[in-house]
């Protein structure tokens, strides 16, 4: 085996940090701005099929007749408060025979606890004169998550498409701390 | 594809001579625990009192104890209407021994001990743990505990200290001489209103000539969840004085300011808004302050909830998947923990394991002080860890992977042994179970801790050769200290020939032990739960055209659900399908068997034939 040879699962961590950061993006940043709330929401884990399985804390999206499960999961995602996810650990097989790699991830992630929402609607009745600090989020102690995906082998590939046949995304640790309730 | 046509039987088969075995000796087990529970019992009989040990809290007084007098005091309690701490020792020789140390220096004071069945105990001093302040008592802690008990209403978990220098007896014993004694006797108060867990959503400070928080400090520490704080007429002029509390009271609901120079003397308007904007940065859901609403509560709280249905532990995606994964999780945990060769047999030539460390993974520090042992040392994992984020190598990144029985069971061998409390504590675990299409076969994931019980069979590699290699790095002989840790774990289940199961895939991730609020979410949250009692389900199909619903752990009536935990719900919900027995008789067999599943259908179809008719349901 030579020493430049790569592993072929190299890939899949540009992917698994692409596909977080997915969920952590800002509606109101300097560097991003979208013409609607739909380009935007539509942003957050596209790499999920439309049929995708998606199961949050043991509970499944049920898709229903105007909405896939991906579109359900986003337009949940988009009432969630700012996060930042962090990848710890990953781990991940190719399961021979079925072109799908299991992946089993370790993350923690924090939330924008100010008290606004995404799309910058605060629940302030008293305003702040000085814009600017009005804007940074106040993020809140770390959540523990785990993450369990089944995702096309073509993911080593090209890693922008719909790969993700499904997302299982559990907390694992929760602040005593936190005001976001879960 | 070449996992089925191998397989070497049945794993349900294979194992229940096994399960027999084992059920056989936990009963044993039991019944031999029960006699020496009620031997401890009679032998820890000889009630102590102790006072003066509130320099600290009663577990670090009890350590002492132990420690200092090497006598072990058990079973001890803080009686919240004296103060005084009890407990028990062995012999009446323990306690004559313990008597003589009565005196000795804890954390700034002398501790006195007595007999609680003595004629000079404590309790009977006081007049049979009576409510009134001893005459001239020179106790801090009585006094205050006193004083605690006639300020605090728990029928609005009020707890009042408004104008405590007015009290006529805290001044005559010289609590508010100086600002360093003020300081000590309200550090002193929430000391003792902490341990005698006090259930307080208000807290009333007015009047107490407070400039700055340092006197009361740890009022946030010590209640967390506060919702109302008044702290009117005291002498807070600076709005830097609230900083120390920047976050600490996350649940302040309403705070009252009133008669402070901080405000009364304030007319600028953008002064006052820059008031009120420090304040809700520093309690992020205040909406009151003053009599003004200054939020609006339900944007907020809608805003500061994650918008998922809250968290359960236990997923199932139909009735089939559910029968299959508690019967793998039960069995396959407790071979983990008994002997690991005889999982083998789930584990064929294309099977894949590999177990990877998140030693980063966020945790509570201290999260039970009585588990003292839940450590983070990784050292029996770290050298077999495939976390892809770190192994860089490819020769390491390929060869972490374990393929086949003979390099998984070499894998398993490595790690340490392990109790899974599933069956005794299963609030540790959850699990989410589902199809994997592309196999025919099932996804089982399961989250929880587990115990370190033992070293590992065999040793790891050595770490990677690339660290500094020297004195420090001789690791030879050094075991790592066993503890408890968190798991997530996922296994590909797919059908093996009569019946079997085959793992074809079995990912491990080990981190630090945390506490299951995560997926215990319900039972602790104190604003009532939103109306999610039909928690949306896969719909089952309907069988010849009548939607038939399979009955799940919510069907169980309420009073039964109390005492069972979310596994023995569902292996409940089972017997009673499969059986047909009714409750009462339903819950014997589970509680007989152990709430061991198979054990359940061995013993019913053992004494099937010998049960009542009205066993069963009509």
């Amino acid at each position: 085996m030579s020493h430049l040879q790569q592993d072929p699962t190299q890939p899949i961590e540009p992917f698994l940090k692409k596909f977080l950061s997915s969920l952590d993006i800002q509606y109101n940043s300097p560097t991003t701005q979208f013409p609607n709330v739909e380009s935007y929401a539509t942003q957050f884990a596209k790499s999920l099929k439309p049929s995708s399985a998606v199961i949050v804390n043991g509970t499944p999206l049920i898709p229903t007749t105007n909405n896939d499960s991906k579109l359900e999961f986003q337009k949940k995602w988009l009432q969630a408060p700012n996060s930042f996810h962090q990848l710890n650990s990953y781990d991940c097989h190719l399961i021979p025979g079925t072109g799908t790699f299991i992946i089993n991830l370790s993350a923690k992630v924090k939330f924008d606890e100010s008290g606004k929402s995404k799309l910058g609607e605060s629940a302030d009745l008293i305003q702040d004169n000085n814009a600017a600090r009005n804007n940074r989020p106040l993020w809140g102690s770390w959540f523990g998550v785990n993450i369990i995906l089944v995702v096309d082998e073509v993911v080593i590939n090209h890693s922008e498409g719909e790969v993700i046949n499904s997302l299982d995304y559990r907390f694992t640790f929760k602040p005593e701390d936190s005001v976001v309730k879960i | 594809m070449s996992y089925r046509g191998r397989g070497r039987g049945g794993f349900h088969n294979q194992n229940n001579y096994r399960n027999n075995n084992n059920n056989n000796n936990q009963n044993n087990n039991n019944n031999y625990n029960q006699q020496n529970v009620d031997q401890f019992v009679n032998q820890n009989s000889i009630p102590v009192e102790i006072l003066g040990w509130n320099g600290a809290s009663s577990e670090e007084c009890i350590n002492f104890i132990s420690r200092k007098c090497k006598i072990v005091v058990s079973n001890f309690s803080v009686d919240p209407s004296t103060g005084i701490l009890k407990g028990y020792v062995k012999t009446q020789q323990q306690a004559n021994d313990l008597l003589n140390w009565s005196g000795v220096k804890f954390a700034g004071q002398s501790l006195r001990i007595t007999k609680a069945n003595s004629p000079d105990s404590f309790t009977n001093k006081m007049g049979g743990g009576g409510s009134q302040i001893p005459p001239n008592s020179n106790n801090t802690i009585e006094t205050i505990t006193n004083f605690l008990k006639t300020r605090y209403q728990p029928e609005i978990k009020l707890l009042n200290l408004a104008s405590v220098k007015s009290d006529h007896n805290l001044n005559s014993q010289g609590f508010f001489g100086s600002i360093s004694t003020t300081s000590k006797f309200f550090m002193a108060l929430m000391k003792i209103a902490k341990d005698l867990k006090l259930d307080v959503l208000s807290v009333d400070l007015s009047g107490n000539e407070l400039s700055d928080l340092a006197t009361i400090s740890p009022l946030a520490a010590t209640f967390p969840l506060l919702q109302n704080l008044s702290l009117q007429n005291n002498n807070f002029n600076r709005l830097k004085a609230f900083e120390t509390w920047r976050h600490k009271l996350n649940f302040l609901r309403e705070l009252l300011l009133g008669g402070n120079p901080l405000v009364a003397n304030q007319t600028n308007p953008i002064e006052i808004n820059n008031i009120k904007v420090e304040l809700m940065k520093s309690f992020p859901r205040l909406i009151v302050l003053d009599g003004e609403v200054i939020r609006n509560e339900e944007l907020l709280n809608n805003t500061l909830s994650f918008p998922f249905p809250a968290s359960v532990s236990m997923f199932f995606q139909d009735e089939e998947i559910r029968n299959m994964s508690t019967n793998f999780i039960s069995n396959y945990l407790k071979l983990w923990d008994a002997n690991r060769a005889d999982l083998m047999i789930l584990y064929q030539n294309e099977s894949q394991f590999s177990m990877q460390v998140d030693s980063s993974h966020p945790y509570l520090i201290d999260s039970n002080p009585s588990h003292y042992s839940s450590g983070t040392d990784f050292g029996n994992y770290l050298s077999n860890s495939r976390n892809l984020t770190r192994v860089s190598s490819v020769k390491a990144r390929l060869g972490r992977v374990a393929i086949g029985q003979e390099q998984i069971f070499k894998s398993f061998s490595q790690l340490p042994k392990t109790r899974h409390d599933l069956m005794t504590h299963p609030e540790l675990f959850s699990v989410e179970s589902y199809r994997f299409p592309q196999l025919n076969g099932i996804m089982i994931v399961i989250h929880g801790s587990f115990e370190e019980t033992a070293q590992p069979e065999a040793e790891a590699p050595q770490s990677v050769p690339n660290g500094p290699r020297g004195r420090f790095n001789n690791s030879k002989n050094k075991k790592a200290a066993l503890s408890k840790k968190s798991f997530d774990r996922t296994f590909v289940v797919i059908p093996g020939p009569n019946g079997s199961m085959i793992v074809a895939s079995d990912l491990l991730s080990v981190r630090p032990f945390a506490v299951t609020d995560a997926w215990n979410v319900a039972h602790k949250d104190a604003s009532p739960a939103p109306a999610n009692a039909a928690i949306p389900g896969p719909v089952p199909p309907a069988v010849g055209g009548v939607p038939q619903r399979v009955p799940t752990p919510a069907d169980l009536p309420a009073e039964v659900k109390v005492n069972l935990s979310p596994l023995q719900q569902e292996i409940l919900v089972k017997i009673l399908l499969e059986t047909k027995l009714n409750m009462q008789y339903s819950i014997m067999l589970c509680e007989q068997s152990n709430w061991d599943y198979q054990q359940c259908t061995i013993n019913f179809k053992n004494s099937a034939a010998t049960l009542p008719r009205e066993a069963f349901t009509a």
